[in-house]
């Protein structure tokens, strides 16, 4: 079973991502925002430090301006000085008002441009004796005023009045003003109060405007930045549609060129994998339509092709002839299966000799093949027939100098308007008339004719056909558990995996439809599913029972597919069953037959961790030779061998040799079909391994929970003879 | 700046080239290394002569025997060539008793207990060293404050030869400003006078401390075309000074100075009384020959026509001479 997960809004999913552009933008914009700050604060701070020193050079001279303006105050007050007073400070905005002192503290003078000035407190005794102090040191003792701001931005400024006079008797004779000894009297003191408010207004009006503009220039340059950003994106944006085109299963696309370095060597690595994917694609495709050994079509490709030249075809002009190989089983099992490879390599390419260009020719598997001929008669299709038989019986094949019967039998079926719409059904007829002529003599042709006996086989071939598509469509097929117990402690540890196909009320065991499934080219198909679901429910049941193990059943045709391998440890490894959870067994006929194929894959698997058992063995031909080069791990004794066994002495010898010899060979051994106690007992005695049959336990639906609990039979240790 | 090496031997030295060099008849650039010496003696002997002081007397020789001091403010090289002028015609030792080597006390106690007959005070600070000595007639020169109780030069030239020269170097000098402190009244009126006399309208302001001289004259300056930059200690600070001659410069105020430091600052004229005529007019007083009068000679530096000019004026013959231009 297969759980889909929960799909969520792809669109939501797609607006939670993140987008590059929107990353470097974010960035950008933090970092420029960061700068900026900084820049417009330290703008504001160095621009206020200028504007402060300069006022404060400014405040310096007005005081000094002030002192001269007001000097007349403390000698002889005229109209004429408090006009010029008047006169200075209406030029100056920043001056608030000016406040002049005696020497004994006394506000002797106040003067403001605006009508209501903000005044700083009087001065005090204590600022009257610094500022005369600094007076009396002069430039020495730093500056002669004092600064006040703790009312900013009105500021004040104070500093005491002077008079200086010239008391060295040289100056008609000194040549610089260094040689002029002067002496300073303090006559009073002088405040000015300064409104800065004004410059701050400006300041921070010129700061704002210019940041305002800084602000717009930046997203000015932010949305050209954007641009340009989305610009060098864009080449990676428009990769979107290339790759999703390909991860739809369409490789003919072209990936966009780009500029930009980075950008292009990703391009060239995509173009890379492409080509890559698509020689990988080619080959599969190779491999999935055309014989590896023999170079003609597959099945499914041969009908793929059948079915599109059906449709132009003419009822009564097109034949198929199916081609089936007389004895190729006794040379496969006389000369070896590198011998029956040649032959069918031959044979194919015979065949291939009458090949024309708008015909077609395929590998059924095994030793058939089929033969479309468009726009023929019947009659030319029996000549062609008759031909072929004269060819493949006047020229053997050759094999290490040795002549092999190329001789086969040959079915005609010609096309048909029911056939010509279901290809299925003209290959059936074929078939039909094959084994028609095989059942009479070999070596012949027959022609299929349509009466009740070949319809109705042509039928029920159909309609397995039918079941055997819907049952894997629907999961109408149905593993069912047959335990196999360890006779040496007597715990159930692994099961046979047996699949049958359940039609309603009605469940057909495999040698009902099997034979179909080969026919029809599904075996892969449902080998597929087998090993699939028997996966999964062995994860399942390793949850709770950890060493577990299934037996699963592969046929023939299973390793006639190459990527077999790699499915099963693809699968093993997707739902967490470790290799060496899973045993497979396969016939003997399988394994001798296919041997070149199954081999390198049945090693590939074991180096993975599974094992292998030898399924019915006993009843093949040259079972021991093969018994020695398979690496199987287990050896089935054929049920034929076991059902009479506590009776048959000769079965009993037969058993007990091959128990032997796969002891010594160091493989184990299960009997199959134990069915009563005594046969129990004898195989035990024996020395058999395992033992599987209904007396053991009956194939059923679900495996049984806690096998290590359950012992069908009770085990006397003592009776065990070696 | 007098050298503690130099000793005897360079007041020998010195006093040699005195007598040898003559009299001094024509100006020369200002030499700034030549000290002063604090004493020297005269070793060439004088010829004795009455001469009249003016007062109708006799005069009686006041030389033979009888100290005569020479008392300077400071080793200025101006004094140094009024005194060689001095000693080649005054034909009698004296010695000089110089204030920036020793104190005006000991000054007083010294000529107390000399006694000298006349003595020379040059320089106000010497002025008041020498003065109120009984017994010692004190004969100044280079002070500007009124000096009512002794004989004595000008330290300004007369207004008219400063005018005369001013308005013929300077024809368009129409406006004259001059600022002073209270004790300025009488040199305030002299130069009304000569302003008067000459068709020039005079600006004049009286103030009491530095600060309002500069106020003065910074509310003058679009009034006048010239400025008499009277040296009245009590008004001018350092400071002052170089605001008001800045002030002018910028404002194309013509200034007329007494004192080497304004004219160094930028001002445009500076005069003075010709250290020669001063030397012969004290000779005269000393010698109470009665031709003694106001030295109207003066020596100037003029900027007026874009070069610095040294030159002598003589205001009989009113032909200034060319003196060194640079």
């Amino acid at each position: 079973m297969h759980s889909t997960p929960m799909q969520g809004s792809a669109t939501d999913m797609e607006k939670s991502k993140r987008t590059i552009v929107r990353e470097i933008l974010v960035s950008q914009l933090a970092y420029a925002l960061a700068v900026g700050l900084i820049a417009i604060g330290c703008v504001w701070w160095v621009s206020n430090w200028v504007v402060r020193d300069n006022l404060e050079d400014w405040a310096v001279r007005w005081v000094g301006e002030m002192e001269s303006l007001g000097a007349g105050f403390f000698v002889n007050p005229a109209d004429e000085r408090f006009l010029e007073l008047q006169t200075y400070l209406s030029r100056f905005d920043e001056i608030e008002y000016v406040r002049y002192y005696g020497l004994d503290g006394r506000v002797i003078y106040v003067e403001s441009a605006a009508g209501e000035p903000r005044l700083y407190p009087e001065l005090d005794a204590g600022t009257f004796a610094a500022l005369e102090k600094a007076s009396a040191e002069g430039a020495a003792g730093g500056p002669r005023y004092r600064m006040d701001v703790d009312r900013d931005p009105l500021v004040r400024i104070s500093q005491a009045v002077t008079r200086e006079s010239i008391v060295s008797a040289n100056l008609f004779s000194a040549e610089t003003l260094s040689e002029l000894e002067g002496a300073t009297t303090v006559v009073g003191f002088v405040e000015l109060g300064l409104d800065y408010s004004g410059y701050d207004r400006d300041l921070m009006t010129g700061i704002s405007t210019g940041s305002g503009f800084v602000m717009l220039a930046f997203l000015t340059l932010m949305l050209a930045g954007r641009l340009a950003i989305r610009q060098a994106v864009q080449p990676l944006a428009d990769m979107q549609q290339p790759l999703e085109s390909i991860a739809r299963g369409n490789l003919d696309v072209k990936i966009p060129t780009s500029r930009y370095r980075e950008i292009s060597a990703i391009g060239e690595a995509l173009e890379t994998a492409l080509d890559s994917i698509r020689e990988r694609d080619r080959h599969l495709l190779k491999l999935a339509n055309f014989d590896p050994l023999t170079g003609l079509a597959t099945r499914h490709h041969f009908i793929e092709q059948l079915t599109a030249r059906l449709a132009g075809a003419t009822p009564g002009y097109g034949a198929l002839l199916f081609v089936d190989m007389d004895q190729f089983k006794h040379v496969n099992d006389t000369y070896g299966h590198q011998a029956g490879d040649q032959a069918l390599v031959q044979v194919g390419a015979r065949l291939r000799q009458h090949v024309r260009r708008d015909d077609l020719l395929g590998r059924f598997g095994g030793d058939e093949f089929v033969l479309f001929i468009p726009d023929i008669s019947a009659s030319d299709a029996d000549a062609m027939a008759d031909k072929l038989l004269r060819e493949m019986g006047e020229f053997p094949l050759v094999y290490d100098d040795v002549s092999l019967s190329a001789n086969c039998s040959l079915g005609i079926a010609m096309v048909e308007e029911t056939s010509r719409l279901n290809p299925e059904e003209l290959i059936s007829q074929a078939d039909v008339a094959c084994r028609l002529a095989k059942s009479t003599g070999r070596n012949r042709a027959c022609r299929y004719q349509p009466d009740e006996k070949h319809i109705e086989t042509i039928k029920s071939d159909v309609e397995w056909q039918g079941k055997l598509k819907r049952a894997l469509k629907e999961d109408l097929f149905e593993l069912h558990y047959q335990p196999i117990q360890n006779l040496a402690d007597g715990v159930i540890r692994h099961y046979e995996v047996l699949v049958r196909l359940r039609e309603g009320e009605m469940v057909y065991l495999p040698d009902q439809f099997l034979p179909a499934a080969v026919r029809f080219g599904l075996m892969r198909d449902i080998d597929h599913w087998v090993l699939e679901h028997a996966f999964a429910e062995l994860a399942a049941l390793r949850r709770t029972t950890p060493n577990v193990r299934f037996a699963i059943n592969l046929g023939g045709s299973a390793f006639i597919d190459t990527t077999l391998a790699s499915f099963v440890l693809g699968r093993l490894k997707a739902h967490g069953v470790p290799p060496d959870a899973a045993i497979f067994e396969i016939t003997e006929q399988v394994a001798v037959g296919s041997f070149s194929e199954a081999v390198p894959q049945i090693r590939e698997l074991r180096a993975a961790g599974c094992e292998f058992a030898v399924d019915d063995f006993g009843t093949g031909y040259s079972s021991l030779s093969y018994l020695k080069r398979l690496p199987v791990q287990y050896i089935k004794i054929d049920g034929s061998f076991v059902r009479r066994l506590s009776v048959s002495k000769v079965d009993q010898t037969i058993v007990r040799a091959i128990a032997d010899i796969a002891r010594i060979m160091g493989k184990e051994t299960i009997a199959e079909f134990v069915g009563d106690t005594a046969t129990l007992e004898v195989i035990r005695e024996i020395g058999i391994d395992y033992a599987q049959g209904y007396l053991i336990g009956e194939p059923r639906r679900v495996p049984q929970a806690n096998p290590e609990q359950e012992r069908v039979v009770p085990i006397d240790r003592a009776r065990r003879v070696r | 700046m007098y050298r503690p090496g130099l000793g005897c031997a360079g007041c020998a030295a010195i006093v040699s080239a005195l007598l040898a060099a003559g009299c001094a008849t024509s100006p020369v650039p200002r030499q700034a290394s030549d000290p002063v010496p604090d004493q020297t003696e005269a070793v060439v002997p004088v010829a004795t002569a009455d001469v009249p002081d003016g007062t109708g007397q006799q005069p009686t020789p006041r030389f033979a025997g009888a100290p005569m001091f020479v008392v300077v403010d400071d080793d200025r090289d101006r004094d140094l060539e009024l005194l060689r002028v001095f000693s080649a015609r005054l034909g009698r030792p004296y010695r000089i008793l110089n204030l920036a080597h020793r104190s005006a006390g000991s000054v007083s106690i010294r000529l107390a207990r000399e006694a000298p007959v006349d003595v020379i005070a040059l320089g106000p600070s010497a002025l008041a060293a020498a003065g109120g000595i009984p017994g010692v007639r004190v004969v100044h020169a280079g002070v500007f404050d009124d000096v009512r109780d002794s004989p004595g030069v000008d330290a300004l030239p007369p207004f008219d030869v400063q005018l005369d020269y001013w308005t013929h170097q300077n024809p368009d000098l129409k406006r004259v400003g001059v600022i002073g402190g209270p004790l300025m009244g009488r040199r305030m009126e002299d130069l009304a006078a000569a302003c008067r006399a000459r068709g020039l309208v005079l600006e004049a302001r009286t103030v009491d401390s530095d600060q309002e001289t500069l106020l003065a004259f910074r509310s003058m300056v679009p009034k006048i075309d010239g400025f008499v930059f009277l040296p009245d200690e009590r008004v001018l600070s350092p400071s002052v000074i170089q605001r008001v001659v800045d002030h002018g410069r910028s404002n194309n105020v013509q200034m007329l100075v007494y004192s080497p430091v304004m004219f160094n600052l930028g001002a445009t004229l500076y005069v003075q009384p010709d250290p020669v005529s001063v030397a012969r007019t004290l000779v005269a007083l000393v010698n109470r020959d009665g031709t003694a009068g106001a030295v109207r000679e003066m020596r100037v530096r003029s900027r007026l026509s874009g070069k610095l000019i040294l030159s002598s004026v003589d205001p009989d013959a009113f032909d200034a001479h060319a003196g060194v231009g640079y």
